[in-house]
Formats: structure tokens, sequence, C-alpha cells
């Protein structure tokens, strides 16, 4: 079983690039303007980078057995499907 | 205490092991409580996007009202929480538990600057009325209504997960103390860890949503 190997410095860049894009987060509506809509779909582009930072390092998915990740693609594949149903209904209603 | 043993169809016989140190079993189980934990609340950022979708600019107005200082400082917290709390678990690995302590503590205290921060930002709203079932907010439009709703349930919601978070590191201390957690016997540790880098997760989502959109 492959044990999870985290470093301090490990962590520590992880932190820096998290700080990176938090601070992206808030200069984004002063670089450029945008409608709501827009902004959240920036946004989101910027929270899910730090989403895939925090869970493939500091919860160490990207070290763990193929099964585990299996499990969370399904679950994500899973709400996606569900997501995408309810906007359609949403969007035709 | 004689071993108990199991035996397959071919006869051949194995030890009964204690599923008590079932170390991937638990890390195994504890990830599919977190999944579930992630359907719940996909499930309200469902409900925010369906509400988004059709009060966009509502939406954007209401989020204005919102401090995004606060809420900022808020997320530079949390996420420097989750570091610390990794490197708790780091530590505990490497057999160095005073060290693993005090991390541990580092993040209990960041915890409760963030549900003080919170609580104030809380009561700034509703000293100004605003607040689910208020006279003031049922006046203002439809959109308005809809995104204070979901702002106070999931902050809410997200506030109760922190409380819950808290309570654990707690209790991770004490097991420190105790010896129930030690460098070669750490899960508790583990998943405490992962239920707190969980909570991370939905505040990195939750704040933008809430707060960015109308800056």
């Amino acid at each position: 079983m492959k044990t999870a190997i985290g470093t301090v410095a490990l962590y520590t860049k992880v932190l820096a690039g998290l700080l990176l894009l938090t601070l992206m987060t808030f200069l984004q509506p002063s670089w450029f303007h945008l409608t709501p809509g827009k902004t959240a779909g920036v946004q989101l582009l910027i929270a899910f980078m730090k989403v895939a930072l925090v869970v493939a390092y500091y919860m160490h998915l990207r070290s763990e057995i193929g099964y585990l990740k299996g499990y969370v693609v399904m679950a994500l594949v899973i709400l996606m499907i569900f997501f995408l149903i309810v906007g359609i209904d949403v969007a035709h209603s | 205490m004689k071993q108990e043993m199991a035996y397959d169809v071919a006869g051949n016989s194995y030890p009964v092991t204690d599923y008590k140190d079932d170390y991937d079993g638990e890390k195994f189980g504890f990830w599919i409580f977190l999944l579930t934990e992630m359907m719940m609340f996909g499930v309200l950022f469902l409900l925010f996007a369906i509400n988004f979708y059709r009060h966009s600019e509502l939406f954007g107005t209401s989020s204005g009202h919102l401090n995004v200082w606060l809420g900022g400082v808020n997320t530079v917290i949390l996420l420097v929480s989750t570091y610390t709390m990794g490197l708790a678990s780091l530590m505990m690995r490497q057999a160095k538990v005073r060290a693993s302590a005090y991390f541990v503590g580092a993040t209990v205290v960041m915890a409760i600057i963030f549900l003080s921060i919170k609580a104030f930002e809380w009561s700034v709203d509703i000293h100004h009325g605003i607040y689910p079932g208020s006279g003031i907010l049922d006046a203002k439009d439809k959109g308005e209504i809809l995104f204070f709703g979901l702002y106070f349930v999931m902050t809410g919601l997200h506030g109760l997960h922190v409380i819950v978070g808290i309570a654990l590191m707690a209790w991770v201390l004490l097991l420190i103390r105790s010896g129930g957690i030690r460098p070669e016997h750490n899960i508790v540790m583990k998943n405490v860890t992962l239920y707190w880098d969980f909570v991370h997760l939905i505040w990195i989502i939750l704040f933008p949503l809430f707060y960015m959109i109308g800056v």
C-alpha cells in the first residue's frame, strides 16, 4: 500500500500556490470587469484549481490507490450528471 | 487468546486479523463519508446555480452588500489552517508528537477566529434587518430574498461543519495526550485532517460565488 508521502517543503509550495490563486481571486474583478455570470465562471475556474491542489496534495489523493480515486471520480460524475439534467430542465422551463 | 482462522473453499487456512487497526479500511470509509458530504453541498450549490441563472443581476447587486474583505480574510485564514493541519499530520508520521500537537492547536485557534469573523459578519447583516423572514428582506425583490436565503443556509451549514471540526481537533489533542494517537497509530488524525481539508474545499467554492460576483 503506497503511504502518503508529504514533506514540509511540498506543503509549503502548495500553500504558496493556494495563496497566489487566492490573490488572483481578489484581483480578477479589477483586471477585467465582467457580468455576474461571467465573473462566476472565471472565479469558479480559479476555485477548481485550488480544489485540485488541496485534493491532490493535502488530501493525498495523488498517491492513493486507484480504487479510491475511482470512487471519488464516480461521485463527481454522478454530481455532474445531476447538475446537467437539472440544468437542462431549468434552462427549458 | 487462540488465533482465529478462516478457511477458503480449498481448505486453506488464513489467520483472521483484528479489524481495529485496519488503516486503509478506516481511511477508505472516511472518504466515502466525505463523498456523501460532497453530495449534500453539491445539491445546495446546484440550488444556487439555478437561482443565479434566473436572477443574475440581483444576485450580483446582493453580493455587493457583503463585506468582501472579511470574507477574504476568512479565506486566507482557512487556507493557512489547512496547511497547519497538514503539517500536524506530517509531524505525527515523523514521530514529532509535540510539534504535531502545536500545529493542531494553531489550527483550532484559526478555526475559532474564522467563526468569530463569520459571526460578526452575520451580526452586521442581521443588524441591517437582512436575515431570512425579516420584513426588510421580504420587501425586496425575489432574487435578493433567494440570495440571502442561500447565503445564510450555506454559510450556516459550513459554519456548523467548522464547529464540528473544532470539536474533532480538540478530541485529537486529547487523544495525542492520552496516547490514543501516536506515530504508529494515527488514522484518527489522518481522517480529521481529511475532514478539515474538505471544510476548506467547500469554502473555496462558496467564497467566490457569494462574495466575488458582485465586486
